[in-house]
C-alpha cells in the first residue's frame, strides 16, 4: 500500500502551489524549504510582468490557503539529506538547521533594537544591511524572525535574549534531523542568479553601478534597502540615464547555453520602475532578439510607445567605469545602424540568466540533469521536477508545471 | 534598391573549409565588433562579416578591407557566445585571398590543402639536385665545408633566388593591384583631402608594423604579440644579414671589398644573424605553443597556419643544423641538411603570394589604404 | 445548538498593556457586551496562555473567542480550537497600539469615554464580540456530485488531460468534433523537440498516446461529436452532446477546455501574396505537404528546392492579431529543415523581427541555424511579388546585412499564427444566464486565459479550466504539463464539492450565500453582478443560486437591496451592527472624528499589517473593518455609519480595469460604482458624497496608507462633522 503524502522539496511559488493543489485535492503534503521562509524568489520581486501587481499578493492568498488546510505541513531552514525506497514509499531525511528562535516569537523587533551585529542582506543581494537576528521580510511565512549563525556573536553577547520577553530565542539550539514517509517527490528547487562575478567584460560584481536585474528589483521594491528608491549604490544619486544589458550570460557557451526565458520581459518590466520613478529618465534596452512571446507582446508595445526608452538591437560586450564620476560607459554596435558606440550611462543593468540554485552534485536525490543542472527526468521514480527546476519559465506557467506536477504526484501515490 | 541574393553555397562550404568552419553559429549580437580593439565605428567588424559568410556573399566579402584589418588575436572568438569563432572566418577569407588573389591559380590551390605539400616540396627538390648534380655530380666535396662549392653562390642560388624575387614582386604587384581595385569597387575610396598611399604607407610601418601596437592592443593575447613581435623582427634581422651578405658578395666579386664566406663568429653581423635566428626561435615557440593549446572550442588551426609555421620552423632548423654540422665538420651532414635548407628557403620565398605570409604584404598595403581613407579603429 | 458562550482574552504584550487604560476597556467591555469570561494575559500566544483559553473551553463552556491580540494574519495556529470553538481576532496590536498616533485630544470629560487608543481598542474589541455573536457555525451544503471529467477537444492537450484525469482514477468523456483524434499534432509531420536537450524534431508520438487513451477502461471517447449544451453545475452537470443526429445527456463533474486552435486566415494575408501566388502557401499548409510527401510547387508540381519562410505573417500585428504566436519561430526552423532534407543543394531562408526560441527551445535554434542551407536574418518584408518561372520574389528591408534584400524561391511560407477556438465561437455552449461564453474574452486576445499570473487555472466559470492552446499559445511540451495542470484543477474542483467546500482563492471555506427569497424583488441584480455567473434566474427573475459555481465573494451580498442573502459568517446586518458597535464621540472636538473603513482582506489588509510593522502611524479616528471583498459592501453599511454619526466612510480594494488584481473580477469596481451611485440620496440628505471614497490600493503599497488615510481625514475635516452626529 502506498503512502498518500507527498514531499515537496522547495518553498518558493512552484513549491507552494504544488504543495496547495495536491492538498486541496485531500492529500497530506510536506514542504521542505531551506530559507527561513517559504515564498522564494518572487517574495524578491516588486511586481509581475506583465500585469505590474505584487507577487505578495498571489503569497498572500497562497499563505492563507495553507493556514487554513491542515494537510499542509511545512519546514524552513530544512533539507533533505538522504532518500531511500520507492515510488510510492519514500523514506526523506530531513535535516533542520537552527533558527535560534521559535515559535514564540511574536515578530515584536525588541531583540532588533538591541542586537549589536551587522550583517549584508542576502535577500537584498548585499546592497542593504540587517542585525544578526532579523525578520526574513515582511511578508515572510512564517512571521518569525531567525538569526544569522554565521555573525551572531552566540552566548557572548545574547542581548537578543535578555530583550525579548517571550523567550522565543534559544542561542544553544542545534540542528536536528527527522524522518518522513512520503510515497512520491515533487522537486521544485528553483533558481539563483547566476554568478556575475564571471562577467568579467561587463564589470559583474565589480563596478558598484553595474547591478543585476534581481538587485534592481530590491531596490524597486517598497521593502528593499532604499525603500524602494531607484538610485545608484555608489552614491545615491538619481539615475538620469540607464541601460539594460539583455543576455548578460544567457545564450552563451561562455556562460549559460539557454536563453533564460524571462530576461527581456523583466527588463521591459523594469523600464516601468524607472520610468515612473524619474520621468525625465532614458533607457537604453541592448538586445539580441527581444522575446515577449504570447500576450507579452502587448506589454512589449505598451514599452516601446515610451518615446524614452529605446531598443537597440545588439549586445553590450563592454563596460568601463569612469572612477571620478562612477558612470558607466557601454560599448555596443547598433547592429540596425551599423555603428560601433560607445555610451554614458549612470546606471547599468545586467539581464543576469537564472540557473538551477541546486548544485550538480549536492543534492540528495539522484536525477538525471542536463549540462546546466536542470533535472530532465525522475518519473519512473515517481519524482517531478516542478518550475524552474525543470526549465527556465515565468512564473506562470511553474504554476502550470508545479499543479501538472502535483498531478503526476498524486497518481503516484493512489497507484 | 535591394540586393537580389542568391547564396553561394559552395562558396560557404569553402569559407569552412579554409577555416571559417562555424560561421553558421553566429546569431549576430555583435559582441565580436565591440570586443575587437581593432573594429571601426563605422560598419565595424566582424559581425556584418559572419552575417554575409552566413550568406555565401561572395561579392561582399573579397572586396572586404576589414579582414586585413584584423590582426586574428582572436579575443571576438573568446568572447562570441555561439562559438562562431569570427577570428577563423576572417582568418579563412585571408586564407582565400592568399589562394585567389595571386597568379598562377594553379599555386594558390596547391598552397590550400595538405594534398599537394608533395608538389611543392618535389620543385625545389629537384631544383636543388639539379644543382648538385651539376656541380659536383651528387657526391660529398672533400676539404673544409664550404656550401658553395656545391651551391655555387654565383652560378646557381643567386640567379634562382633573383629569378625568385623577381617572380614574387611581379605577383604581389599584380595581386596588390587587384586588391585596391577590389577596395574601390566595395566603395572604400580616398577622399580629396585623404593623404597619399605612400605617405599612408610610411607612417602604417613606422607606427603600426614596427611597433606591433595593433597587437598589443589585445590584450587577452600577449604570447602572440611576444610571438609574433620577435618571429617579424627575427625576419628583419636575417633579411639585414643577407642583404648584407649578398651586397657583400658582390662588392667582393667587383672588387670593391674584400669578402669571404662563412664569416667569422664575432662578427657583428655573424652576431646578428645568429641573435635573430634565436629571436626567430623563441618567437616560433611562442606562436606554435599558442597553436598547440588552443582551445578548439575558441579557434581551429587551418593548413595555412601550419604550412607557414612549419615551414619556418624547418628553415630555422635546417639554418642552424647546417651550420652546427658545417662546424662540427660533419660533411655529408652538412651538404644534405644545406640543401635542405635551400629547399625550404625556395618553399618560404618563392610561393610567399599564395602562403599566409603574403600578408606581409597583403595587410600592409590594406593597413596603409585604412589609414588612406580614414578607416580607423574606434579608439584611434 | 448549545447556548453561546464568549471569551475575551486580551493580550498585554507586544506593547499593547503598556499603552492601555486597562480598566476602561475591560469595563466598557463588561458593560456593552457582558462576556461570559474575560481575562488578561501577558503572552496569550504562549502555549499558557492558549492552556488558559482551553481551560474556559473545557471547564466554562465557553465556544465563541474573542481573541484581542496581534492582526489574525499571525499566530492563527495557536487560537485554533478546532471546529466546535469560533474565534474571532481583534487585531488591536497592528491596526491599533503599534500605528497609533496620538491626536493630543483633552482629557475626556465624559464618563464614556477613554483616551483614543483605549477608546479604538474597545471598539475593536466590541466589534469582533458582536461578529461572534452573528457567527453561525458554518453549515455545509449537502451534495452528491459526478466525478466524470469532460475533455474537451482531442488534441495533444485534450488527450493528455482525458489520460492524467483517467490514470488518477476520475471517469473521464473525451469529446472530439472530428473523426479522428489527435488534432494538429496528428497531421504533422515532425514536431519541435519536446525532450532533452532538444535539438532535434522528433517523430509525432500523438499516436501513442491516442492508443492509450482510446484503450483505457476510464475514459469514453465520443469522436464526431459535438458539444450541444452545458447546464447545472459544477459537480452536476447536465451535458447534452450530439453524434450524428443522435443526441445524448451526459451526467459530468467539471470540464477541461481543450479546443486548442485553428490558423489564421491566411486569406487576409493578400498583402504576402496569400491566394493571389499559387506557390505562397501557410506553415499549416506545408505540414501537411511534408507529411505527404509532395514538397513540390503548387503551381507545377516541380520540387521546391528554395522556400522563404515569413515570421510574424498577421501576429505582432494590430490589424490581424496583435500578440505573438510563441511557436512559430521553432515550427519554420523546424519547416527549414524540411526544405533541407531530401536536397542538399535546397535552401531555405527565414525572415523574422525577433527569432523566439525562449528558455531550453535556444538549443534547437542553434542546432538548425548551423546548417550551411539555412539563411536567417532580422527584416521587415516589403512585398511579395511572382517573378516568373514559378518563381516568387520575396524583398525585405532593415536587414542584419546592411541593405535591402530580394531573394527568388520556388515556395514562401507563410509562419501564421494561432487563433484560438475559442475567439470568436462559444465552443463551450453553457447554458447559464450570464451567457454562453466566458467573459471578456477581449482582455487576453481572445484566448481563455486566466488574468493572475500566480493562478493560471484560475477561472471565470468555477469547474471549467482552460488548458493548451486555448489558452495560450504554446508548445506541445508546454501543453502537456498545461493538460496534466488543468485535469488536476478539475479533480480538485470535485474533491472541493464532495466536502462541501469553495474553490480557490477562498480554498476550503464551507460557508456559501444563503438566500431568503421570501424578501426578493426580483431586482435582478444579484445575478447580473456575480462575476462566476453563479445565479440563474427564473422567468419573474427570481434567482437561482448555483452553490458550485459560487465563489463566495459576496458580491451578490452587497448588490442586494434587501438583504435577502447572506453568509452564515457574514452578513449585512452583521456588519450594520459591528458599525453600531463602533462608539462615536459626540463631540469631535473631545472624541476626535470617526471614520469607517472596509478594507480588502487579501491585499489592503495585510497592507495594514505591514505598515504598521514598519512603524507607519496614522490617525487614530480611524476603524478598520475586513472584508471578503469590496464587491460585498453594501450601500446599507454606508447609510448605516452616516446614520450613526460617524464622518465618514474609506473604503480600501484593489486596482481595477483591465490589469484588475480583485480575485473575484470586478469586485473593487462594481463597488465604485455603487459608491457613485449614493452620492446622489447623500446630498440630498445634504450630506457631502466625499464623505464616501474608494481608494484603490496593492498589498505591497503599504508605505502610502498614512497618507490616504491622513489626506481622506483631512478632507473629512474640511466638511465638519457628520451633520447627523449625535441624532
Amino acid at each position: 500500500m502506498s503512502n498518500s503524502s507527498i514531499l515537496v522539496i522547495g518553498g518558493g511559488f512552484s513549491g507552494i502551489t504544488a504543495a496547495l493543489e495536491a492538498a486541496e485535492v485531500g492529500h497530506e503534503v510536506f514542504i521542505v524549504e531551506q530559507e527561513p521562509y517559504l515564498g522564494g524568489r518572487v517574495a524578491q520581486l516588486k511586481h509581475y510582468f506583465p500585469k505590474l501587481c505584487p507577487p505578495t499578493c498571489g503569497l498572500e492568498i497562497n499563505f492563507q490557503r495553507i493556514k487554513k488546510n491542515p494537510r499542509v505541513k511545512q519546514f524552513t531552514m530544512a533539507q533533505v539529506t538522504r532518500v531511500s525506497g520507492e515510488p510510492g514509499n519514500y523514506e526523506v531525511k530531513i535535516k533542520i538547521r537552527p533558527r535560534f528562535v521559535n515559535s514564540n516569537c511574536t515578530a515584536c523587533d525588541k531583540c532588533v533594537e538591541v542586537c549589536p551585529v551587522e550583517r549584508d542582506s542576502e535577500f537584498d543581494f548585499h546592497m542593504g544591511k540587517t542585525k544578526a537576528i532579523y525578520c526574513p521580510h515582511f511578508m515572510s511565512f512564517p512571521m518569525r524572525y531567525v538569526i544569522d549563525e554565521q555573525v551572531c556573536e552566540g552566548t557572548a553577547c545574547a542581548k537578543c535574549v535578555e530583550a525579548c520577553q517571550y523567550q522565543a530565542i534559544d542561542l544553544e539550539e542545534k540542528e536536528r534531523e527527522f524522518t518522513l514517509n512520503v510515497g512520491s517527490i515533487i522537486v521544485a528547487t528553483g533558481w539563483k542568479p547566476y554568478d556575475v562575478s564571471k562577467l568579467t567584460n561587463l564589470g559583474g560584481g565589480q563596478i558598484p553601478n553595474v547591478l543585476t536585474n534581481m538587485q534592481l528589483e530590491r531596490l524597486a521594491a517598497p521593502n528593499g534597502p532604499t525603500d524602494g528608491k531607484i538610485q545608484r549604490p555608489s552614491d545615491g544619486k538619481e539615475p538620469k540615464r540607464i541601460a539594460f544589458v539583455q543576455c548578460a550570460g544567457s545564450r552563451d557557451q561562455n556562460h549559460l547555453d539557454y536563453c533564460s526565458y524571462i530576461c527581456c520581459m523583466a527588463s521591459l518590466k523594469h523600464c516601468t520602475y524607472i520610468r515612473e520613478q524619474y520621468p525625465d529618465a532614458e533607457v537604453v534596452i541592448y538586445y539580441i532578439d527581444l522575446r515577449a512571446p504570447g500576450r507579452y507582446e502587448n506589454f512589449l508595445n505598451k514599452i516601446q510607445e515610451d518615446e524614452k526608452v529605446l531598443m537597440v538591437k545588439g549586445k553590450v560586450a563592454r563596460i568601463t567605469e569612469d572612477s571620478t564620476s562612477g558612470d558607466l560607459v557601454v560599448t555596443a554596435e547598433d547592429i540596425m545602424g551599423g555603428v560601433k558606440k560607445e555610451e554614458t550611462f549612470d546606471m547599468v543593468v545586467l539581464a543576469t540568466v537564472m540557473q538551477p540554485s541546486i548544485s550538480m552534485n549536492g543534492f540528495a536525490l539522484d536525477l538525471p540533469r542536463d549540462e546546466s543542472g536542470f533535472i530532465i527526468g525522475g518519473e519512473e521514480k515517481g519524482i517531478f521536477p516542478a518550475g524552474c527546476a525543470k526549465m527556465p519559465l515565468d512564473v506562470m506557467t511553474s504554476a502550470e508545471t508545479a499543479t501538472g506536477a502535483a498531478l503526476n504526484a498524486i497518481q503516484t501515490v493512489r497507484r | 534598391m535591394s540586393t537580389r541574393i542568391e547564396p553561394n553555397v559552395q562558396f560557404i562550404r569553402e569559407m569552412q573549409a579554409a577555416g571559417g568552419e562555424s560561421l553558421k553559429k553566429c546569431y549576430q549580437c555583435a559582441t565580436c565588433s565591440v570586443i575587437c580593439p581593432l573594429s571601426p565605428e563605422e560598419t565595424p567588424f566582424p559581425r556584418k562579416e559572419m552575417i554575409w559568410a552566413q550568406w555565401g556573399m561572395k561579392d561582399k566579402l573579397v572586396n572586404d578591407i576589414d579582414i586585413w584589418l584584423c590582426h586574428n588575436c582572436g579575443e571576438c572568438s573568446d568572447y562570441c557566445p555561439r562559438g562562431a569563432k569570427p577570428s577563423d572566418l576572417l582568418a579563412a577569407l585571408r586564407n582565400m585571398a592568399y589562394k585567389s588573389m595571386a597568379r598562377p591559380a594553379i599555386l594558390g590551390k596547391w598552397m590550400s590543402s595538405i594534398n599537394y605539400l608533395p608538389i611543392l616540396f618535389v620543385i625545389p627538390a629537384i631544383l636543388f639536385l639539379i644543382v648538385w648534380a651539376a656541380s659536383t655530380g651528387l657526391t660529398i666535396p672533400d676539404g673544409e665545408i664550404v656550401f658553395s662549392k656545391v651551391f655555387p653562390t654565383l652560378a646557381a642560388i643567386d640567379p634562382i633566388f633573383i629569378l625568385v624575387t623577381i617572380f614574387v614582386i611581379f605577383t604581389f604587384i599584380y595581386s596588390v593591384g587587384r586588391m585596391l581595385a577590389s577596395f574601390k569597387e566595395a566603395g572604400f575610396v580616398p577622399s580629396e583631402d585623404s593623404p597619399g598611399f605612400l605617405r599612408s604607407l610610411g607612417a602604417v610601418i613606422k607606427d603600426q608594423i614596427l611597433t606591433h601596437v595593433k597587437f598589443k592592443d589585445c590584450e587577452t593575447n600577449q604570447e602572440r604579440y611576444l610571438g609574433h613581435l620577435l618571429i617579424f623582427y627575427g625576419f628583419v634581422g636575417l633579411f639585414i644579414v643577407t642583404a648584407f651578405v649578398a651586397t657583400a658578395y658582390w662588392a667582393d666579386k667587383f672588387g670593391i671589398i674584400d669578402f669571404a664566406t662563412p664569416m667569422a663568429m664575432w662578427n657583428p653581423v655573424k652576431i646578428l644573424a645568429n641573435v635573430a635566428g634565436i629571436a626567430l626561435i623563441v618567437g616560433l615557440v611562442y606562436v606554435t605553443r599558442m597553436r598547440i593549446n588552443a582551445d578548439p572550442k575558441k579557434t581551429v588551426n587551418s593548413y595555412y597556419d601550419w604550412y607557414l609555421i612549419g615551414v619556418i620552423w624547418a628553415v630555422v632548423i635546417t639554418g642552424f643544423l647546417a651550420q652546427i654540422f658545417r662546424l662540427a665538420d660533419a660533411a655529408a651532414l652538412a651538404y644534405i641538411v644545406y640543401y635542405l635548407h635551400l629547399v625550404t628557403v625556395f618553399m618560404l620565398f618563392a610561393y610567399l603570394p599564395w602562403s599566409k605570409l603574403a600578408h606581409l604584404v597583403y595587410r600592409t598595403v590594406a593597413l596603409a589604404y585604412a589609414r588612406q581613407i580614414g578607416r580607423k579603429a574606434l579608439h584611434d | 445548538m448549545a447556548d453561546n458562550k464568549t471569551g475575551v482574552y486580551i493580550c498585554t504584550g507586544c506593547e499593547i498593556g503598556d499603552n492601555l487604560n486597562m480598566e476602561k476597556v475591560t469595563g466598557y467591555i463588561d458593560e456593552e457586551c457582558s462576556p461570559a469570561v474575560m481575562k488578561q494575559h501577558p503572552f496569550l500566544c504562549s502555549r499558557e496562555g492558549a492552556e488558559e483559553i482551553k481551560k474556559d473551553i473545557e471547564g466554562e463552556g465557553v465556544n465563541k473567542v474573542c481573541i484581542a491580540a496581534c492582526s489574525p494574519r499571525v499566530m492563527w495556529d495557536v487560537f485554533d480550537f478546532g471546529p466546535d470553538v469560533l474565534v474571532e481576532r481583534a487585531n488591536i496590536r497592528e491596526l491599533a497600539v503599534w500605528s497609533f498616533r496620538n491626536p493630543e485630544l483633552p482629557e475626556p470629560e465624559d464618563d464614556e469615554m477613554a483616551d483614543p487608543l483605549s477608546m479604538m481598542v474597545r471598539d475593536y474589541i466590541r466589534m469582533g464580540v458582536v461578529r461572534l455573536e452573528k457567527t453561525d457555525y458554518p453549515e455545509r451544503e449537502p451534495l452528491e456530485p459526478s466525478n466524470t471529467i469532460m475533455v474537451l477537444g482531442g488534441g495533444v492537450t485534450g488527450l493528455n488531460a482525458a489520460l492524467g484525469a483517467a490514470d488518477t482514477g476520475y471517469d473521464v468523456v473525451l469529446v472530439e468534433k472530428e473523426d479522428k483524434l489527435g488534432g494538429f499534432a496528428a497531421k504533422m509531420y515532425r514536431q519541435t523537440p519536446t525532450r532533452h536537450p532538444y535539438t532535434e524534431a522528433q517523430a509525432p508520438d500523438v499516436g501513442d498516446l491516442i492508443r492509450k487513451v482510446e484503450g483505457h477502461d476510464k475514459i469514453k471517447v465520443l469522436t464526431k461529436t459535438e458539444l450541444q449544451l452545458i447546464k447545472g453545475a459544477p459537480g452536476k452537470y447536465k451535458v447534452t452532446v450530439k453524434s450524428g443526429d443522435e443526441e445524448q445527456e451526459l451526467s459530468i463533474g467539471s470540464v477541461v477546455l481543450a479546443t486548442g486552435w485553428k490558423p489564421y486566415d491566411a486569406s487576409r494575408l493578400g498583402h504576402l501574396g496569400y491566394g493571389k501566388i499559387k506557390n505562397v502557401v501557410t506553415n499549416v499548409e506545408l505540414e501537411t505537404m511534408a507529411k505527404e510527401g509532395k514538397l513540390q510547387r503548387p503551381s507545377d508540381g516541380m520540387p521546391v528546392q528554395s522556400a522563404a519562410f515569413i515570421q510574424c505573417a498577421g501576429q505582432r500585428d494590430p490589424e490581424h492579431l496583435p500578440y505573438c504566436s510563441s511557436v512559430c519561430c521553432m515550427g519554420s526552423l523546424k519547416q527549414a529543415k524540411y526544405i533541407r532534407e531530401k536536397d542538399d543543394e535546397a535552401r531555405a531562408f527565414i525572415f523574422y523581427k525577433d527569432m523566439r526560441t525562449p528558455g531550453v527551445y535556444e538549443n534547437y535554434y542553434r542546432q538548425v541555424q548551423d546548417d550551411p542551407g539555412i539563411f536567417l536574418t532580422k527584416s521587415e518584408i516589403q512585398e511579395v511579388s511572382e517573378d516568373g518561372n514559378g518563381k516568387v520574389l520575396v524583398k525585405v528591408t532593415d536587414t542584419l546585412l546592411g541593405e535591402d534584400l530580394e531573394v527568388a524561391v520556388d515556395l514562401v511560407v507563410l509562419a501564421t499564427g494561432m487563433v484560438p477556438t475559442i475567439a470568436d465561437d462559444p465552443v463551450l455552449k453553457l447554458g447559464y444566464r450570464l451567457g454562453e461564453q466566458l467573459p471578456d474574452l477581449e482582455l487576453f486576445n481572445g484566448f481563455a486565459d486566466s488574468n493572475y499570473i500566480c493562478f493560471p487555472y484560475e477561472t471565470r466559470r468555477t469547474g471549467i479550466y482552460a488548458a493548451g492552446c486555448v489558452r495560450q499559445p504554446m508548445s506541445m511540451g508546454t501543453a502537456k504539463d498545461d493538460a496534466a495542470g488543468a485535469a488536476l484543477k478539475s479533480i480538485q474542483c470535485l474533491e472541493s464539492i464532495n466536502r462541501g467546500l469553495a474553490v480557490h482563492p477562498r480554498s476550503g471555506d464551507p460557508t456559501y450565500p444563503k438566500f431568503n427569497m421570501v424578501r426578493c424583488t426580483q431586482c435582478k441584480r444579484c445575478t447580473e453582478e456575480c462575476p462566476f455567473g453563479a445565479l440563474d434566474d427564473d422567468e419573474k427573475g427570481t434567482p437561482e443560486p448555483n452553490t458550485t459555481r459560487c465563489r463566495r465573494c459576496g458580491t451578490c451580498m452587497g448588490a442586494c437591496p434587501e438583504r435577502v442573502i447572506s453568509f452564515d459568517n457574514y452578513s449585512v446586518s452583521m456588519l450594520n451592527e459591528m458599525i453600531g458597535a463602533v462608539q462615536v464621540p459626540e463631540d469631535e472636538e473631545e472624541g476626535g472624528y470617526r471614520i469607517l473603513c472596509l478594507v480588502c482582506e487579501n491585499d489592503a489588509y495585510p497592507a495594514l499589517d505591514i505598515a504598521a510593522m514598519r512603524k507607519n502611524k496614522w490617525s487614530a479616528s480611524v476603524r478598520f473593518i475586513g472584508i471578503r471583498c469590496l464587491g460585498s459592501v453594501n450601500t446599507q453599511w454606508i447609510a448605516e455609519s452616516m446614520s450613526k454619526g460617524m464622518d465618514g466612510v474609506l473604503l480600501l480594494g484593489c486596482k481595477y480595469g483591465d490589469d484588475y488584481q480583485c480575485h473575484f473580477i470586478k469586485g473593487s469596481e462594481l463597488c465604485n460604482k455603487r459608491m457613485d451611485n449614493i452620492g446622489e440620496p447623500l446630498e440630498r440628505l445634504q450630506v457631502e458624497a466625499e464623505r464616501v471614497q474608494q481608494k484603490q490600493i496593492c498589498i505591497d503599497e503599504y508605505d502610502k496608507i498614512p497618507k490616504i488615510i491622513d489626506d481622506f481625514i483631512e478632507e473629512i475635516e474640511g466638511y465638519g462633522p457628520n451633520p447627523y452626529k449625535g441624532f
